[in-house]
């Protein structure tokens, strides 16, 4: 039996009255990027909180269906234990302003215990702003406050933060939607590398398909709650079966 | 400078406009202007008298035939001011703080328009009730416990003398505290809601567990709670009348909070009906009016500041 | 190890991490009810107390007749002092937002003037004044150098400068949160803006500024501070002008429970009820009118 890094089964959500994800199902193996695309608001960052069930800070969210990571259900263990082991990079930028570039990074190790000295801790700090390319911009500041980075490079602060927990899974949140096209490329790169190398699953949310493309192994095309087509991202990407799936390609939608 | 007072008229209406409602200015800084201008004028003579010893000095002697036997020290009010102040904000900081984050982060959102209302209601209720109340329940039940603490722990010097009744240093404290816990929660409340929902995730993110996000959410806002805390300050030394019915009205000056003291504004509520008989008397009081005007507008502005900064720092992130 | 067995492993290992999670919220919630223990007893014993000695000589009689405290049996009520805090409600009421309004407009319509600002400031500074500081000053002035004695009028002076600023900032905040379209359909009408803002969009915000105006009104209702000073305190009588001595209910709450005597305790707390029942009556109202109060 092949073990899925994550399984989302038949996955419903009501934000309030609104029926914002209608039933939505798919898999990633794993050591694979997988894709979730479509037009905005259509549901696709709703399903990464249902993963990590960040969905839980929303009272007026209801969720029905399945979600399995490594073939256990999130809602049958704490959310603080499944959140550990899944990462996740927001759309926004969002380090803490309060505390220094070297403490956003460090925070999460040191709640979760994870490191045993201050050595340790230093090696994955820096390990984990390797990892995002983020380390030779920083390293010489690394106690300064992040307000004075630039957007893209809070970004891939924030990426790092979520990389020191060393997750098994990472969650991004249309991580480049908000920031310049230099940074953008250097996030993709730092993606690639973290799946090429450290083995992480990762599921990407994105609004354009060229971003798709370059860098998913699996494509989930959404649109208005639903999954309209899914596959090999070249499966997809060169012959799309629906028509929407094609306009979207297209830019059309 | 002239400039950047007035804003860029668009039109002949506007600057009308403009020049009807500009009085309004004026008004409110004729008011403040005038209560610093009254406080030092009617301090002049106590000063002129006693110099710069009125504020250290601690004595109180009226005289009904020499006036200039009078001879008057403010050391031992200003030192219960202080004080109570800072029990108050010893008081009301864990209180203020677990409301808010009770509000903010752990009750359903339904839940919410209840509790601010309970907390409105604590706001609102004028401050002679709860004087009468500290005055005929707290403080029987203070003169129990306090009893009690001098019974252990007299080693201590904040228990150290005997209580004899319960109208006392520590009542008073207590009582601010309490008063001055749901304006400390609203400034910290309000922080609190600012926090960008992005920033609240990222922190459950990480796999924080509830009490984990809110110890970090609450370090991201320590500068609002201790300008809430400093709030709790200047509205503790401020507060007249519930703090006179409790204190018990002496001149002491002990580490205790067991005794009985005065702040600057007990003593300006319960010497002022005197006052009028001696030469003296009623400038010393202004004198003391005077520097809790000062304390009250350091502690203020040096609050604004901190929090016009701090918010334009968390806008930027 | 595979995947999911870590998983369920890490579960275990977190026990020491979920118990400081629930001792650290049990606390949280604990010193939260801890916080409105005070008010609960506080309505109960007023209101316990309050109906015992109002129940004495019935509701009417307490709210009308002149206090008689020298009289166990029939210890009157607070007719005059309650007089008297109408009067200084009324008048502070009429003062304060005669100025407040037009306060809060100049602060609203030029957000970006220095003068503006300025006014805000000044307002948020004057608001954390401690009352006793208003208090002594209109004594000196409207007390001892103009009337050259206690009067309602210095009473409701000192109030008005108590409750203007909490005024100003309220109307202020309801006016800033008018729709920026409403405005705009407000201004294309092509009123002047004189017209258009108290003709138009004044009205649009009265909620906002009646709460200002019924917080200021409990507020006036309720401080003691301020008329320490000012009005003298006679309950026997209404003054038969404002530039008489006078009563309030919260100075006779306060002179009186300092009274030796039961029977000023008896009037004391009775007082202390109605107050409690008018102050908490006009939050309840305000807060049924607009979600978000300030104070």
């Amino acid at each position: 039996m092949v073990e899925y890094a994550v399984e989302v089964n038949d996955l419903h959500v009501w934000l309030g009255e609104r029926h914002i994800l209608q039933g939505v199902t798919f898999r990633c193996p794993e050591r694979t990027v997988t894709a979730i695309m479509g037009p905005s608001g259509t549901g696709k960052s709703t399903v990464l909180r249902a993963i990590n069930r960040l969905l839980d800070l929303n009272p007026e969210a209801k969720v029905r269906g399945r979600v399995k990571i490594f073939g256990v259900d999130v809602y049958s263990v704490e959310p603080y234990v499944v959140r550990r082991h899944v990462g996740m990079v927001f759309q926004e930028p969002n380090p803490f302003p309060h505390i220094s570039i070297y403490d956003n990074v460090a925070l999460g190790p040191k709640l979760h215990g994870i490191v045993r000295s201050k050595k340790e801790l230093d090696e994955l700090v820096k390990w984990a702003l390797e990892k995002a390319m983020l380390w030779d911009e920083v390293k010489n500041r690394l106690y300064d406050l992040p307000t004075k980075l630039s957007g893209g490079q809070k970004q891939r602060l924030s990426l790092a933060r979520a990389l020191a927990l060393k997750p098994r899974i990472l969650l991004l949140d249309e991580p480049t939607a908000n920031i310049d096209p230099v940074n953008a490329m250097k996030i993709e790169e730092a993606i690639k590398s973290i799946v090429r190398e450290e083995g992480i699953t990762v599921i990407l949310v994105t609004h354009m398909p060229a971003q798709a493309v370059r860098i998913s192994d699996f494509l989930v095309f959404m649109y208005k709650g639903k999954v309209v087509e899914q596959g090999p991202t070249r499966d997809v990407a060169l012959h799309p079966r629906s028509e929407l799936t094609e306009r979207f390609m297209r830019g059309e939608l | 400078m002239l400039r950047r007072l007035l804003p860029e008229f668009r039109s002949n209406d506007d600057r009308r406009f403009f020049l009807l409602h500009s009085p309004t200015t004026l008004i409110v800084l004729l008011i403040l202007l005038s209560i610093i201008t009254v406080l030092m004028l009617y301090s002049v003579p106590v000063l002129r008298k006693e110099g710069l010893g009125v504020f250290i000095k601690n004595i109180w002697r009226p005289s009904d035939y020499d006036p200039e036997a009078e001879v008057y020290g403010l050391a031992a009010a200003i030192y219960g001011s202080v004080y109570t102040g800072l029990i108050a904000v010893i008081v009301a900081a864990p209180l203020a703080l677990a409301s808010a984050i009770v509000v903010e982060e752990l009750i359903p959102r339904r839940a919410k328009g209840l509790v601010s209302t309970l907390m409105d209601l604590m706001a609102a209720t004028p401050t002679i009730i709860y004087g009468i109340w500290g005055m005929a329940y707290l403080a029987p039940l203070m003169h129990r416990v306090l009893l009690l603490l001098h019974h252990h722990l007299s080693w201590l010097p904040f228990f150290s003398e005997p209580p004899t009744t319960g109208y006392t240093i520590g009542t008073a404290g207590i009582l601010l505290g309490i008063m001055a816990t749901p304006y400390a929660a609203a400034v910290i409340r309000e922080a609190y809601s600012m926090i960008p929902t992005h920033l609240r995730e990222a922190a459950y993110a990480i796999g924080a567990t509830r009490f984990e996000v809110v110890r970090i959410l609450v370090s991201l806002i320590k500068p609002s709670i201790l300008a809430g805390l400093a709030l709790a300050f200047a509205r503790a030394i401020g507060e007249t009348v519930a703090v006179s019915l409790v204190i018990g009205n002496s001149f002491n000056i002990s580490p205790s909070i067991t005794v009985p003291g005065y702040t600057v504004s007990s003593l300006i509520a319960s010497q002022f009906a005197n006052a009028g008989l001696y030469m003296y008397m009623e400038s010393a009081l202004f004198a003391g009016g005077l520097v809790l005007f000062i304390v009250g507008l350091v502690v203020n502005a040096l609050t604004i500041w901190y929090m016009k900064r701090w918010e334009e720092a968390i806008k930027r992130v | 190890m595979s995947n999911s067995q870590i998983l369920i492993q890490q579960d275990k290992v977190y026990r020491k991490r979920r118990i400081i999670n629930y001792i650290g919220l049990t606390v949280i919630v604990a010193l939260f009810i801890t916080a409105f223990l005070p008010l609960f007893h506080i309505v109960y014993v007023t209101t316990i107390n309050g109906v015992k000695a109002v129940s004495k000589v019935g509701l009417l009689e307490f709210l009308t007749a002149p206090p008689n405290p020298v009289d166990p049996q029939n210890p009157g009520g607070i007719g005059p002092a309650l007089v008297g805090t109408l009067i200084l409600v009324v008048l502070t009421t009429v003062f304060a937002v005669l100025l407040a309004l037009p306060a809060g407009v100049f602060i609203a319509e030029f957000r970006y003037s220095g003068m503006s600002r300025l006014t805000l400031l000044l307002a948020l500074i004057l608001m954390e004044f401690p009352t006793v500081l208003i208090g002594l000053t209109v004594y000196a002035i409207f007390v001892e150098r103009l009337i050259g004695r206690y009067n309602m009028l210095a009473g409701a002076i000192a109030l008005t400068i108590v409750v203007l600023p909490y005024m100003i900032v309220q109307i202020s905040e309801a006016l800033r949160h008018i729709p920026y379209n409403l405005r705009e359909a407000a201004f294309s009408i092509g009123l002047t803006r004189f017209k258009t803002i108290y003709r138009i969009l004044v009205p649009v915000a009265r909620r906002g500024i009646l709460v200002g105006v019924l917080i200021g009104l409990a507020k006036a209702a309720g401080e003691t501070a301020p008329l320490l000073f000012t009005i003298g305190g006679a309950y026997k009588m209404v003054p038969e002008s404002l530039l008489e001595e006078g009563g309030a209910v919260p100075l006779l709450i306060y002179h009186y429970i300092q009274q030796p005597s039961e029977a000023y305790h008896v009037l004391a707390w009775g007082a202390a009820f109605i107050l409690m029942l008018v102050v908490m009556g006009v939050m309840l109202i305000s807060r049924a009118v607009v979600k978000e109060v300030k104070l």
